[in-house]
């Protein structure tokens, strides 16, 4: 059965045509996204389950894990979720985004089977390492902060693993060499255009992983004498914010891929679209300063460059990607004779197909939870107010959690549907299923935030809402806000083993089945117009962005507001 | 100029009306999860503010208005709007006059609603903001010396504290239940780590609750 996974109807060539994409795919390609594609649901799974003990302790009523067990358990639920689920399925992105979509075989494919090997390998270290973490050395979570010691098995396997992420990407930098010397000459596609800016800011990323995590292993394994810790906090945000700006750009091509095959979406202007995505290159990565707005090393004029100045390149480019995306849909559906009235083109769009409607929370959700946040508490003096609080924990889990975690599972479906060619398991629980976790992890990041925000309830703490041990200071008031978050987080978490559930269930048991129209954007891939799509009404994406742009300053303001009422200046 | 702003206007309305009037399935769970939404960003925000700025009556209406139409927003349209659709088409009879006047009355019933509840303001809307009901203060210095082979330490402010444990990697050292709390760790019984011999003291109060807890490192 499990080899039935990996053969479909290819020519002698080891070539077929998708009936959905109408991409030519070789055998060698498509192999390798599913095994990413699995593996990255394998760590879900792990880190979701590490999910529950992290909630149910935190939800102080029911106050599961002790300190100890409770860092061990935050621990592997970070690096499963934040590191391996994203950055297996990315590794997929880049193949799909490369030599699939340009219709080439996987250039040197063992190299790829050597980078999952050995990112497999630095995985199950790194669990291991966290899971027998005994005292002195301390559990890393995401951060590892040196000089607090953590095992060195840890900071091993953080380096096999980063050593194995860049091998598995090489495969995708020779097709583009490949398709730069050998193609037809002219632009590479969109798509394949942002897997290459992802790429690119992945490489910047895991050189300064690497750089960061060989410099602690030296130190841990004693061969250098110390460690300074300021220089390891700066360059380990290369990294630890870095992984997360490769979600975001893998998530905004994986947006522009899935809306356009589901939802008819075309793209309104490649040019700006282009540009948008060239700003996430100079700009994006200088975002991870917001982690070291509080920290006394770094000079204010450092701080205020990075963090209030060069962050708005990289904010430009989301908001015109959050316009164009939906623009883009808007237009082509109104192209194809789906529009009708203001808001038509959306309202009777394929929210059945769990891709599609995964694709469009991610879009909402990420926008006005996880970006609005993240350019709020981004900001030097906004900052104060959300660093080491719950809040910072909200926020990520609107940019990681409703963001790219439900567009990779709307890419998973696809995945599940058009290249192991499964019909859906349990297939109402599979359209529903976008809705209840985007519904369910929306109420769980909003009193995250909230929490954080009204009560100052820190992070990173296992209890706090009783009492902190030895003050007469309590934050008992956030109690009932503590049972919302509680009973949100275990329902989110039941939503996702949903997600588990289907894609697993299908995959394995589901009838293989040719895709049929039920994937191609309803209104057909014909045009019902031969009008150029940019002259299409836009009208309906005109008003969303209005109330988006609301949103953004209602919040700018009040959080402004609410930091100027903390002193008083003057007389 | 002015005919352009009309328009406008016009059209504006004209959009809200076709809104606030969809009935397709997909429309009537957009408008529910939009206005459900819009009630806790208003409760939510609404509460912020009255502890920054308590006393602000307004915001009482505010609050009022989010915790009302996070209930209300989602009855309207799961419930009175395809009512009121479906009584529009009979012709003729109570029902139908009632429908065509039936949401100018739900809306006014709604913004009444309002006004009584913010003006009334029940406690189940409010958050409480009291933050200083813990237990009592226990703040104890701890004050450790290097005597060559042996780290002395000793406790000064300690009311409230019943137990003191030393303990270096996995092993606990030192448990001392009586004051003054003074102790003494032999270095070499201190685990190593990145060159470093460390030790942890846990000051516990008298039913053994964790208070304190200071991570040292032994001079070489």
């Amino acid at each position: 059965m499990i080899f039935d996974l990996f053969d479909n109807d290819y020519d002698e060539d080891g070539f077929r045509t998708c009936n959905v994409t109408g991409m030519s795919i070789h055998r060698s390609v498509e192999n390798p996204v599913k095994v990413f594609g699995l593996t990255a649901v394998v760590a879900l799974v792990v880190g979701g389950f590490f999910a529950i003990g992290v909630a149910l302790t935190r939800w102080e009523f029911v106050g599961l894990l002790g300190p100890e067990e409770f860092y061990r358990w935050l621990s592997l639920h970070a690096w499963n979720l934040l590191i391996f689920w994203m950055v297996f399925l990315e590794i997929a992105i880049l193949y799909v985004g490369g030599p699939m979509v340009l219709g080439r075989r996987l250039p040197i494919p063992k190299i790829a089977k050597v980078g999952w090997g050995t990112m497999v390998t630095g995985a199950l270290v790194i669990n291991y390492a966290i899971w027998t973490t005994e005292a002195p050395n301390q559990a890393p979570l995401l951060t590892s902060y040196a000089p607090l010691p953590s095992s060195p098995y840890f900071y091993a396997g953080a380096i096999i693993f980063i050593l194995g992420s860049v091998v598995a990407a090489l495969p995708f930098f020779v097709s583009l060499w490949q398709e730069k010397s050998w193609g037809e000459g002219g632009s590479l596609p969109l798509v394949t255009f942002g897997a290459f800016v992802t790429s690119i800011i992945a490489v910047e990323a895991l050189l300064g992983g690497l750089a960061v995590m060989v410099y602690a292993f030296l130190w841990r394994i004693e061969i250098l004498e110390s460690i300074d810790a300021a220089v390891y906090r700066q360059v380990f945000w290369i990294i630890g914010h870095g992984t997360q700006q490769i979600n975001l750009v893998a998530m905004v091509t994986v947006w522009y891929f899935l809306t356009h095959i589901v939802g008819g979406a075309e793209v309104v202007s490649e040019k700006v679209s282009r540009t948008a995505f060239v700003l996430y290159i100079f700009f994006i990565n200088l975002g991870a300063a917001h982690h070291l707005l509080s920290d006394p090393v770094v000079s204010v004029s450092w701080r205020i460059w990075n963090a209030s100045y060069a962050f708005y390149g990289a904010t430009l480019a989301s908001l015109i990607h959050a316009f164009a995306i939906p623009a883009g849909i808007e237009a082509g559906r109104r192209r194809r004779g789906k529009g009708g009235g203001l808001f038509g083109w959306l309202t009777n769009a394929p929210w059945k197909n769990p891709v599609f409607s995964a694709t469009i929370f991610s879009i909402i959700l990420f926008g006005f939870v996880g970006g609005i946040t993240g350019v709020v508490m981004g900001q030097v003096q906004l900052n104060m107010t959300w660093v080491r609080t719950l809040a910072t924990v909200g926020h990520f889990h609107g940019t990681v959690a409703l963001g790219t975690t439900i567009a990779f599972m709307g890419l998973v479906y696809f995945v599940i549907r058009t290249m192991f060619m499964r019909e859906f398991r349990f297939g109402r629980l599979a359209s529903l299923q976008p809705y209840l976790y985007a519904a369910t992890m929306t109420a769980a990041t909003l009193m995250l935030m909230y929490i954080g925000l009204l009560y100052g309830v820190p992070r990173r703490i296992h209890s706090v809402v009783r009492d902190i041990p030895g003050t007469d200071f309590s934050l008992s008031a956030a109690e009932p806000l503590m049972m919302i978050f509680g009973v949100f987080a275990l329902l989110a978490i039941i939503s996702g083993a949903a997600f588990v559930v289907v894609a697993l269930a299908s995959v394995l048991f589901g009838e293989k089945k040719v895709p049929g129209s039920d994937l191609v954007p309803d209104g057909g891939v014909d045009f019902e117009s031969d009008e150029p799509v940019h002259k299409f009404d836009m009208r309906g994406t005109f008003v969303i962005t209005l109330i988006f742009l609301g949103a953004f300053i209602v919040v700018y303001i009040a959080n402004w507001y609410l930091l100027s009422q903390l002193w008083s200046i003057g007389p | 100029m002015l005919d352009a702003v009309t328009n406008l206007v016009r059209q504006g309305w004209r959009n809200t009306l076709s809104i606030y009037y969809a009935n397709t399935p997909i429309w009537r769970l957009l408008k529910s999860g939009a206005l459900a939404f819009l009630g806790v960003f208003l409760w939510a925000g609404g509460n912020l503010f009255l502890s920054y700025l308590p006393g602000a009556r307004i915001i009482d209406y505010v609050i009022a208005y989010g915790v009302l139409v996070f209930f209300y927003g989602p009855f309207t349209h799961l419930v009175i709007i395809p009512l009121v659709i479906r009584w529009r088409k009979r012709r003729g009879g109570l029902r139908n006059k009632l429908a065509k006047r039936m949401s100018k009355i739900n809306l006014t019933f709604f913004i009444l609603l309002v006004l009584v509840v913010g003006t009334y303001a029940p406690g189940f809307m409010f958050l409480s903001f009291d933050v200083a009901s813990g237990g009592p203060n226990i703040n104890p210095e701890l004050g450790c010396v290097d005597r060559g082979d042996v780290i002395e330490c000793e406790l000064t402010e300690a009311e409230g504290v019943g137990q003191v444990v030393v303990s270096s990697g996995e092993r606990t050292l030192v448990t001392v239940e009586e004051r003054p709390y003074g102790f003494e760790v032999r270095k070499d019984e201190m685990v190593e780590v990145v060159g470093q011999k460390s030790y942890v003291v846990e000051i516990r109060d008298e039913d053994g609750e964790m208070q304190r807890r200071f991570s040292r490192s032994a001079p070489p």
